[in-house]
C-alpha cells in the first residue's frame, strides 16, 4: 500500500521531469572555452572565418527591449530571407532592460551579442572593456559596412564614440516637444516666464496648465535637465567638477518646484508621473500643456486613441530661458538609442553584419511602424513620403534638433541622472530646499567622479 | 552489529542529507561569493578594486542607509503587528464552521496570489491621485484626498496596505493550519471542565499554537526587513527617499548604479541585523521544541 | 441562557468581522476585473462608473497578441517540480530538526535562517555567472535548481513548527510496534500534519510562481515565466489601464484553479496513509 504510493508519486515526478528533456533545445555551443572568463581572441584573426555554411553558423543574439521588439523580429525576418542566416531576438522587458543587458555584459557569458543601449551607458561599458570596438570590422572589406551618405543624424553616431572608438550604431534621436491645446491658448510661449504665465491662466477647475515628469527612478531627471540646462545650468565643468549647485542650477530647480509647490499649475499627483500618465493627462483634457517625448505624437494625433483632443493640439520647440541680452536660451534633451555589441560575443562578424542591417535603411524602415523610434538615422527613411505623411511633426523634430544637447560622456553618466533624479525628487516633494537639494547632488557627483577615476 | 548510536548518527543524516546538498552546493558559493565582494569596491567601468573594510565604513557614514534602516524599521513593526493580529483573528473565524466556509476560505486566499507586478499596478490605479478609486472613497467621506504613493507623508504608508492586504492571508493561512491540527478532544475535555472562550483561548488555543506563532512571526519579520517588490514596484523608494527600504536600497546599489560591492555590503549587514533580531527572538521565547 | 447570548454576540462580532475583511482583501481584485471590462472612456471616469456596457476587447487584444499559453506552461512545470521537489526534502530535514536530538541543531535551523535573509540579489550576480560557466542559464533545470534551493529554508522551517506541534506518544507507540522513523513520519506524522504540509506547499508554490527577479535575470526567451511575461507587455508605454488590468486578472485565475484543487488533493494524499487508531 505504502510502496504502491511511493512509486505512484515517483512515477509522476519521471513523467514530469520527462516531460523537460525533449523540449528544452540544446543550446548549439561549439565555443571551445566554457569555463574560462577570459575572452575569446576573435578581433586578432579577422579573416579566419570567412566560408561558414549558413547550417553551422551560430545564430546571432539580439536583446532589444519590448517596445521596439517587433521591428527588430520583422528586420531578423527579412535579414533571414537575404542571407539565410537565423537571428534570435530577445525581448527584454522595460523595467529590467539596465539591469538585465549590465548583467548579462559584466558576467561575459556571451549570451547576446548585440544589444539595444542608450548612448549615454556607453562611456562606462566601454572603459570597463565590455563592448567591442567596432574600428577593426569597419576596416573589413569582407564584412558589409554601413551606408554612411545615408546617415540623418551624424551627430547620433559621434553618441557611440568613446575615446576614439566606435562602439555601436544608433537607431534614432528622440527629444521633447511642448504639445499645447489650440483651442485654449493661441500663441505658444517662447520662454519660461510666459510658460508660467499660460500655465496659471489654463488652471481651472477643468484641468491644470502644465504638467511634469516627477517619477523615480530617472524620469525626472530628463524632464528637468530641460529646465537646468536653458536657465544656464551646466552638470559639470571642463575638469569635470561637477557645477549643479550655481545660482542658474538653483533658480532651475526652483521654477521647475514651484510649478507643483507655489504656482501650482500642475497636478498634486505628478511625482507619480512619467511617460503613461502624462500622455493620459494631455489625451484626457486634463493638462492644456505638457512637455512629452515627440514619439508622443502619434498617439495625440490618433482620434480612437485621443479622441478628446485629437483634432485640436499642436507641437512646438521648447520655451527657453530669457536672459539679460534678450536672447532666449533654448536647450532640449535628445536621447539616442542603438545597438553595440558585445566584448565577449562568440559570434562577432556575424553579429556585425546584422548591426550593420538593423541600423542601415533596410532595417531602419520597420523601427517607425513597428516599433516606437520614430526619427530613425537614415535619410532614405525619413525622406518617404508615407512617411513624412504619417508625421507631420518632422520638420519640428529638425527645428528642435539646433537646440539638441546630450547628456555628458563619462564613465559616470547614469549614476549622475540618477543623483539628479533623486535630489530633484527630494525638492519637488518640500523634504528639501532646491538649494539643499541642489548641493546635496553636488556633493554626491563629486563622489561619483572621484570614484570613477576622474580628479 | 553497529551501534545504536552510530545508527541513530546515520538515520540523522539521511534525513538531512539532501537539503543540505542542495542549500550547499547552490547557495553557498554565491554567498561566500557575495561575501568577498563586499571587500571590494566594484564598478562597470573600473572593475575590481580591493578597499576592505571601506564599503562598511562608508555605511557608517551614509545618511541615506539610516533613512533606508528606519523606514525598514516602521515599516516591519507596523506591518508585523497588523498581520499577526489580523491573520490570528482571521484564522480563528475561520476555524468555526459555517455554510461557506471553504469558498470564504478561497476567496481569503486570493490577494497573495497576485504577484508583485500584478498587485502593483492594480494598486497604483487605485492610489491614482487622479482617477483612482481610493481617492475618490476617501473624499466622499469628507476627508481630504491624498497623493499616496507620491507624497513623503504617505508614500510608505501606501506600502504598508498593500503589503498587509497582500500578507495577511499569508498569516491568516498558516496559523489556520496550525488550528486545525489541535485534536477537538481537547476543547470538548475543557468544556467538560466548563471553561469559557477566553480560557480556551489561553490555555488550549495559544500553547498549542505557539511553536507555529512563533514561526510564523519570525518569517514575516524577516521577509519585512527585507522588503523589496512591493514596495519598489509601487513607489521605488521615493519621492524621494522617504519609502526607500534596506531591501530596495541594496537592489539600486546593485542593479542599477552597479556598485556591487557596496551593495554586498549592504546586503550582508541587512542579513547581520536580520540574524540579531532572530537570535534575540529565539532565545528570549526560545525555540519551539517540545520535550 | 447567558451561554447562548454570549455565543449569539460573539458570533455576530466574528461574522461581521469577517464581512469586513472579506471587502478589504477581494475590493481590489473585483476592482482590477471591472477595469478590464470597462471601455476606455469609462476606465478613468470620476465619480466611477459602477454600471457600464462591458467589453470584452481587452481580453482579446490580450489573448491574441501574446504568446499567453507557452508561458504558463513554462510557469507551470518549472514550478511544480521545484517545489515538490523542495517539499520532500525539507519534509526529511523539518521531521529531523523537529524529532532527533544532534549536535548543531540549532546552528543548522540558524543557518537556514541566514540563507533565507539575504536579499536576493546578493545571490543573483554571482548565481548568473556561474550559470553562464555551467550553460544551464535560460534552463528550465537552472530555474528549478534555484526554486528548489530557495524555498528549502522557509519550507523547513514552516514544517518544523508544525512537526513540533505533533505530540510524539504516536510516532512512538508506532515504532514500539516495529515501525520505522521513515515509516513513522509518513503514517503518523504526516497524516496529522497534512494541513501544515499542504499549506507550505501552497504557499510556497505561490511565491515561486509569483517571483520575477531570479526568471528574469537568469532565463532568456526560452524560459520565460509568465510574470516575466506579463511584466513586460505591461510596461511597454502603449499599454493601457484597461488591458494591463486584463492581463492582470488573467494571470491571478490559473493559479487560483490550481490551489483549489491541490489544497484537497494534497491533503486527502497524505491522510491516505494514516495509520487507523
Amino acid at each position: 500500500m505504502y510502496a504502491k504510493k511511493v512509486v505512484a508519486i515517483l512515477l509522476f515526478a519521471a513523467v514530469l521531469l520527462g516531460a523537460c528533456a525533449p523540449t528544452t533545445p540544446v543550446p548549439t555551443e561549439v565555443s571551445n572555452a566554457p569555463a574560462q572568463p577570459a575572452q575569446p581572441t576573435q578581433a586578432e584573426q579577422p579573416a579566419s572565418v570567412p566560408e561558414q555554411s549558413a547550417e553551422e553558423a551560430k545564430p546571432v543574439v539580439v536583446s532589444v527591449w519590448v517596445t521596439d521588439a517587433p521591428a527588430v523580429r520583422k528586420a531578423a525576418e527579412e535579414y533571414e530571407k537575404l542571407t539565410g542566416k537565423k537571428v534570435i531576438v530577445e525581448e527584454i522587458a522595460r523595467e529590467v532592460l539596465q539591469e538585465k543587458e549590465k548583467t548579462e555584459l559584466t558576467a561575459k557569458t556571451g549570451a547576446y551579442d548585440i544589444l539595444w543601449v542608450p548612448s549615454e551607458w556607453v562611456a562606462e561599458l566601454a572603459e570597463g572593456q565590455l563592448l567591442e570596438p567596432l574600428n577593426p570590422y569597419m576596416e573589413n572589406s569582407a564584412l558589409p559596412q554601413p551606408d554612411q551618405a545615408d546617415w540623418a543624424s551624424p551627430g547620433a553616431v559621434e553618441a557611440y564614440n568613446y575615446k576614439g572608438n566606435l562602439y555601436g550604431y544608433p537607431v534614432a534621436l528622440d527629444t521633447v516637444f511642448l504639445y499645447y491645446r489650440t483651442d485654449l491658448i493661441e500663441k505658444a510661449p517662447d520662454t519660461w516666464d510666459e510658460y508660467l504665465q499660460v500655465a496659471k491662466e489654463q488652471t481651472n477647475d477643468q484641468r491644470y496648465g502644465a504638467t511634469l515628469f516627477g517619477k523615480l527612478p530617472e524620469s525626472i531627471a530628463w524632464d528637468f535637465i530641460n529646465y537646468f540646462w536653458s536657465f544656464g545650468g551646466e552638470i559639470l565643468d571642463e575638469n569635470f567638477r561637477p557645477t549643479v549647485n550655481s545660482p542658474e542650477g538653483v533658480a532651475a530647480l526652483t521654477f521647475f518646484t514651484d510649478l507643483l509647490n507655489k504656482d501650482q499649475v500642475v497636478s498634486p499627483g505628478v511625482s507619480t508621473y512619467e511617460y503613461p500618465e502624462v500622455l493620459a493627462a494631455f489625451q484626457q483634457d486634463k493638462a492644456a500643456m505638457v512637455l512629452q517625448w515627440n514619439a508622443a505624437y502619434a498617439d495625440f494625433g490618433n482620434p480612437e486613441a485621443s479622441p478628446a483632443i485629437f483634432d485640436k493640439f499642436a507641437a512646438t520647440v521648447l520655451p527657453g530661458k530669457q536672459m539679460e541680452d534678450g536672447t532666449i536660451n533654448r536647450k532640449v534633451i535628445g536621447h539616442v538609442w542603438g545597438f553595440v555589441m558585445n566584448a565577449s560575443s562568440q559570434n562577432k562578424e556575424e553579429a556585425y553584419s546584422f548591426l550593420v542591417y538593423l541600423t542601415g535603411k533596410e532595417g531602419l524602415k520597420y523601427f517607425p511602424t513597428d516599433g516606437a523610434s520614430i526619427n530613425v538615422n537614415s535619410k532614405a527613411v525619413l525622406s518617404d513620403p508615407a512617411m513624412i505623411e504619417a508625421h507631420p511633426e518632422f520638420e519640428l523634430l529638425n527645428e528642435s534638433f539646433q537646440y539638441l544637447q546630450l547628456w555628458p560622456t563619462t564613465t559616470a553618466t547614469s549614476q549622475i541622472i540618477l543623483t539628479i533624479a533623486q535630489e530633484a525628487s527630494s525638492a519637488l516633494v518640500g523634504s528639501k530646499t532646491p538649494q539643499q537639494a541642489m548641493d546635496d547632488a553636488n556633493k554626491a557627483i563629486d563622489d561619483l567622479m572621484q570614484q570613477a577615476g576622474y580628479y | 552489529m553497529i551501534s545504536k548510536s552510530i545508527r541513530k548518527r546515520i538515520e540523522t543524516f539521511q534525513f538531512l542529507a539532501p537539503a543540505i546538498l542542495v542549500i550547499a552546493v547552490v547557495l553557498v558559493y554565491p554567498l561566500l561569493s557575495t561575501f568577498r565582494l563586499s571587500f571590494f569596491s566594484y564598478t562597470i567601468a573600473r572593475g575590481l578594486r580591493f578597499i576592505g573594510l571601506k564599503n562598511y565604513l562608508d555605511i557608517l557614514n551614509d545618511s541615506t542607509f539610516y533613512t533606508a534602516l528606519q523606514n525598514t524599521f516602521v515599516f516591519t513593526l507596523i506591518v508585523i503587528l497588523v498581520e499577526m493580529t489580523l491573520g490570528f483573528i482571521l484564522a480563528n473565524i475561520l476555524n468555526k464552521d459555517f455554510p461557506g466556509r471553504a469558498i470564504v476560505r478561497g476567496l481569503l486566499m486570493v490577494p497573495m496570489l497576485a504577484s508583485p507586478i500584478v498587485s502593483g499596478i492594480m494598486w497604483r490605479f487605485m492610489y491614482n491621485p487622479d482617477f483612482g478609486i481610493i481617492n475618490y472613497f476617501v473624499t466622499q467621506l469628507n476627508l481630504p484626498a491624498q497623493v499616496w504613493t507620491g507624497d513623503p507623508k504617505t508614500a510608505l504608508l501606501s506600502c504598508m496596505i498593500v503589503d498587509i492586504w497582500q500578507y495577511t492571508p499569508f498569516v491568516m493561512l498558516l496559523l489556520l493550519a496550525g488550528l486545525q491540527s489541535i485534536p477537538k478532544e481537547q476543547y470538548e475535555a475543557a468544556e467538560i471542565d466548563g471553561a469559557g472562550a477566553i480560557n480556551k483561548m489561553r490555555f488550549i488555543t495559544i500553547p498549542w499554537l505557539r511553536p507555529m506563532i512563533l514561526v510564523v512571526l519570525l518569517l514575516r519579520t524577516m521577509d519585512s526587513i527585507k522588503i523589496f517588490d512591493q514596495v519598489y514596484a509601487l513607489t521605488g523608494g521615493g519621492p524621494g527617499i522617504s519609502s526607500l527600504t534596506l531591501g530596495v536600497y541594496a537592489y539600486t546599489k546593485g542593479f542599477r548604479n552597479f556598485f556591487l560591492g557596496y551593495a554586498s555590503a549592504i546586503s550582508w549587514v541587512l542579513a547581520l541585523i536580520t540574524i540579531l533580531i532572530s537570535i534575540f527572538y529565539i532565545r528570549s521565547i526560545k525555540l519551539p521544541e517540545r520535550e | 441562557m447567558k451561554r447562548k447570548f454570549t455565543k449569539f454576540i460573539g458570533d455576530s462580532v466574528s461574522y461581521t468581522f469577517l464581512a469586513c475583511a472579506l471587502v478589504f482583501f477581494m475590493f481590489p481584485i473585483f476592482w482590477m476585473l471591472m477595469t478590464s471590462i470597462k471601455q476606455p472612456q469609462d476606465t478613468f471616469a470620476i465619480p466611477p462608473i459602477w454600471v457600464f456596457k462591458p467589453t470584452l476587447q481587452n481580453y482579446i487584444k490580450t489573448f491574441i497578441e501574446g504568446a499567453y499559453y507557452k508561458y504558463l506552461f513554462v510557469s507551470l512545470r518549472v514550478t511544480t517540480i521545484s517545489i515538490f521537489v523542495a517539499t520532500v526534502i525539507s519534509t526529511l530535514a523539518a521531521y529531523a530538526t523537529a524529532r532527533f536530538r544532534f549536535k548543531g541543531k540549532t546552528g543548522l535551523l540558524m543557518s537556514l535562517l541566514v540563507f533565507y535573509t539575504i536579499p536576493g540579489i546578493a545571490y543573483a550576480i554571482p548565481l548568473y555567472m556561474l550559470y553562464g560557466q555551467l550553460k544551464i542559464q535560460d534552463t528550465p533545470l537552472g530555474l528549478m535548481i534555484i526554486f528548489t534551493a530557495l524555498t528549502i529554508p522557509f519550507s523547513t522551517w514552516v514544517l518544523h513548527g508544525y512537526f513540533v506541534s505533533i505530540p510524539k506518544d504516536l510516532e512512538d507507540s508506532a515504532m514500539v510496534d516495529g515501525c520505522t522513523k521513515l515509516g513513522a513520519l509518513t503514517r503518523v506524522v504526516l497524516p496529522l500534519a497534512a494541513p501544515g504540509v499542504a499549506s507550505t506547499a501552497i504557499l510556497t508554490f505561490i511565491t515561486t510562481w509569483n517571483s520575477f527577479l531570479y526568471p528574469a535575470i537568469l532565463a532568456g526567451s526560452r524560459t520565460k515565466t509568465l510574470p516575466v511575461a506579463v511584466a513586460a507587455f505591461i510596461t511597454d508605454t502603449r499599454i493601457e489601464w484597461g488591458q494591463a488590468s486584463a492581463v492582470a486578472s488573467a494571470v491571478i485565475l490559473p493559479v487560483l484553479l490550481l490551489i483549489m484543487f491541490a489544497q484537497r488533493f494534497i491533503v486527502m494524499g497524505l491522510t491516505s496513509g494514516a495509520v487507523k487508531e
